[in-house]
């Protein structure tokens, strides 16, 4: 792939990346590892031809599949130390309570959240991206919103018109 | 909570310029090693030569060094702690005792010397010690410094991929992983640390391999060391047929592979998982709630209450001999001893929700010839022998 291509990927996405990456890992050190084996794997695939959408998205199943990886290689022996870790960070830097509270929600909520109230996806974009229909990306939307007591159903609608107009 | 709330909170995650560009520069060198010349062309042009004076530079002493021990080290008996490590993690039960292979392998350098005293292995779970002893002042320096400094019990598997520090992990007869899911971990066991010697308890579980191989990475004094051991005795799988109605139209529990320390439940995927273009991914929000595994001559073992156990519809595995020719695997773990599941001093304050609340370090021994049937949410398959 063309170096100056992956670069110019690297800072268009590092900030969404490293976003999605720090909602699973919820320590910098680990999100750090997590975006970069995410770009390195772009730098081994062939998604030279693919369009800037279709990066991106490949960038966000990649760097989400392997958090989850991640996470499940830790779940037995690495939870003290996960969270340990994870107190040396906060005790640096204290996280945004609504951070806190989406790092709090299952995993299958938490990309998903994102994508829909911050990057602007439609659940039908989700959907295809994540694997899943329309209607379990607003299945689980409705039940991370129940989680997170997050009163935006009704401006999300607008929200939505404005936010992912030119999106095909 | 508003959206605008919700914004600002993501918002909240960054990090500074500094650190992205380090990363970058990282990520170059790590694709340069992994051989594509990348980075090379961004960062690193005038480093080659470097590298390789600094790579001649390390492995001349080193490869006097294990001319010595080529020597030497043969000699090394460690026939008083035999066994004796796994005390406290494995089951007394006499018969899992013979099944463990003893004094595996053995290296070292003039500072430290390293052997894999037991191996207890199914192929598919698999747990190991090892010990490290320091030769000299230099080697005990190194034993407590900084390479194994992390390898407490609160020591990170992951940290031992990405630094090529101590793991253990099971391959198959290609010497290629096969597995599609595992768990894994190092830590030490403290309680056998002397000035000079530390013993770490490596542990595996898979959900496909099936062999009695394994490729360990070590660490010693100047280097680090990949070695592929096979196992003499590797204890023996049973087979099991699974039959009884399944309430999921999703999938079907079909195979229950199961050893004394460890099981995997194998079935057919009818859309709990769906092939995209990315990968798998779940279709349904189903997981499994519960799962016993009932016997004829024992208590029934909860699987999932409280329990190491995988049962989250856990992988996509490839059809083939060690998967039962199946194409998901439903549930695997390994057999914990309750009564000496440790509570976590913070239990309420359950990692990800998953309702875990104890630390297991004791493996149970089961007799795999005595199970009698098996529910898995709510619904019962009783089970015949295939093998």
């Amino acid at each position: 792939m063309d170096s100056e291509k992956i670069q110019d990927i690297y800072q268009r996405y590092f900030d969404t990346i490293y976003r999605i990456c720090f909602l699973y890992m919820k320590n910098e050190t680990d999100t750090l590892d997590a975006v970069q084996e995410t770009f390195l794997r772009l730098m081994q695939s062939d998604f030279m031809e693919y369009s800037e959408e279709k990066t991106k998205a490949w960038l966000i199943v990649t760097a989400s599949n392997y958090c989850k990886k991640q996470l499940g290689h830790w779940w037995r022996k690495k939870r003290e130390v996960f969270e340990e870790t994870a107190l040396e960070d906060v005790a640096d830097k204290t996280l945004h309570p609504v951070v806190e509270a989406v790092q709090a929600l299952p995993k299958k909520y938490r990309t998903l959240i994102y994508l829909y109230y911050y990057e602007g996806y439609k659940t039908g974009e989700i959907g295809s991206m994540l694997g899943i229909s329309a209607s379990t990306v607003q299945t689980r939307l409705a039940k991370a919103r129940k989680l997170l007591k997050m009163d935006m159903e009704r401006i999300g609608e607008n929200y939505d018109e404005k936010r992912v107009s030119g999106w095909n | 909570m508003t959206k605008k709330e919700f914004q600002d909170g993501i918002d909240s995650i960054q990090v500074d310029g500094e650190t992205r560009e380090k990363l970058w520069s990282q990520l170059c060198e790590k694709q340069l090693q992994r051989g594509d010349d990348l980075g090379k062309k961004f960062y690193f042009p005038a480093n080659q030569g470097r590298r390789r004076a600094s790579l001649w530079k390390t492995w001349t002493p080193v490869a006097a060094v294990l001319l010595i021990c080529v020597i030497l080290i043969p000699g090394i008996v460690y026939a008083d702690e035999i066994v004796n490590y796994f005390r406290g993690h494995l089951s007394q039960d006499p018969d899992l005792a013979s099944d463990v292979n003893q004094s595996v392998f053995q290296d070292g350098d003039e500072h430290v010397s390293m052997e894999v005293c037991e191996w207890l292995s199914d192929g598919y779970a698999s747990c190991m010690t090892v010990k490290y002893t320091a030769l000299d002042k230099m080697g005990r320096e190194w034993l407590f410094g900084e390479t194994l400094k992390d390898a407490s019990p609160d020591y990170r598997a992951d940290q031992c991929l990405l630094t090529g520090e101590l793991e253990m992990v099971p391959i198959g007869e290609d010497g290629e992983e096969t597995l599609t899911s595992a768990f894994y971990g190092t830590k030490e066991i403290e309680e056998e640390r002397t000035k000079t010697s530390r013993v770490f308890f490596l542990d595996y579980t898979a959900n496909a391999v099936g062999s009695n191989r394994c490729r360990l990475t070590y660490p010693l004094f100047e280097k680090s060391s990949q070695k592929e051991l096979t196992a003499k005795n590797l204890l023996k799988t049973y087979t099991y047929a699974l039959d009884g109605e399944c309430s999921s139209a999703n999938y079907i529990p079909r195979y229950l592979r199961i050893s004394k320390i460890g099981y995997v439940v194998y079935g057919e995927n009818h859309g709990i998982y769906r092939r995209y273009e990315f990968g798998f991914e779940s279709t349904s929000d189903e997981d499994i709630d519960s799962a016993t595994l009932y016997f004829n001559n024992r208590a029934p073992l909860a699987l999932l209450e409280n329990a190491p156990a995988y049962g989250f519809l856990g992988a996509v595995t490839e059809p083939g001999e060690s998967t039962c020719n199946m194409d998901l695997c439903v549930l695997y773990g390994e057999f914990d001893d309750p009564a000496e599941w440790i509570p976590f001093e913070d239990s309420k304050d359950s990692y990800d929700g998953d309702g875990l609340e104890i630390r297991i370090d004791h493996r149970l021994a089961i007799d795999p010839e005595d199970v009698q049937k098996l529910e898995i949410n709510g619904d019962m398959y009783t089970l015949s022998r295939v093998d």
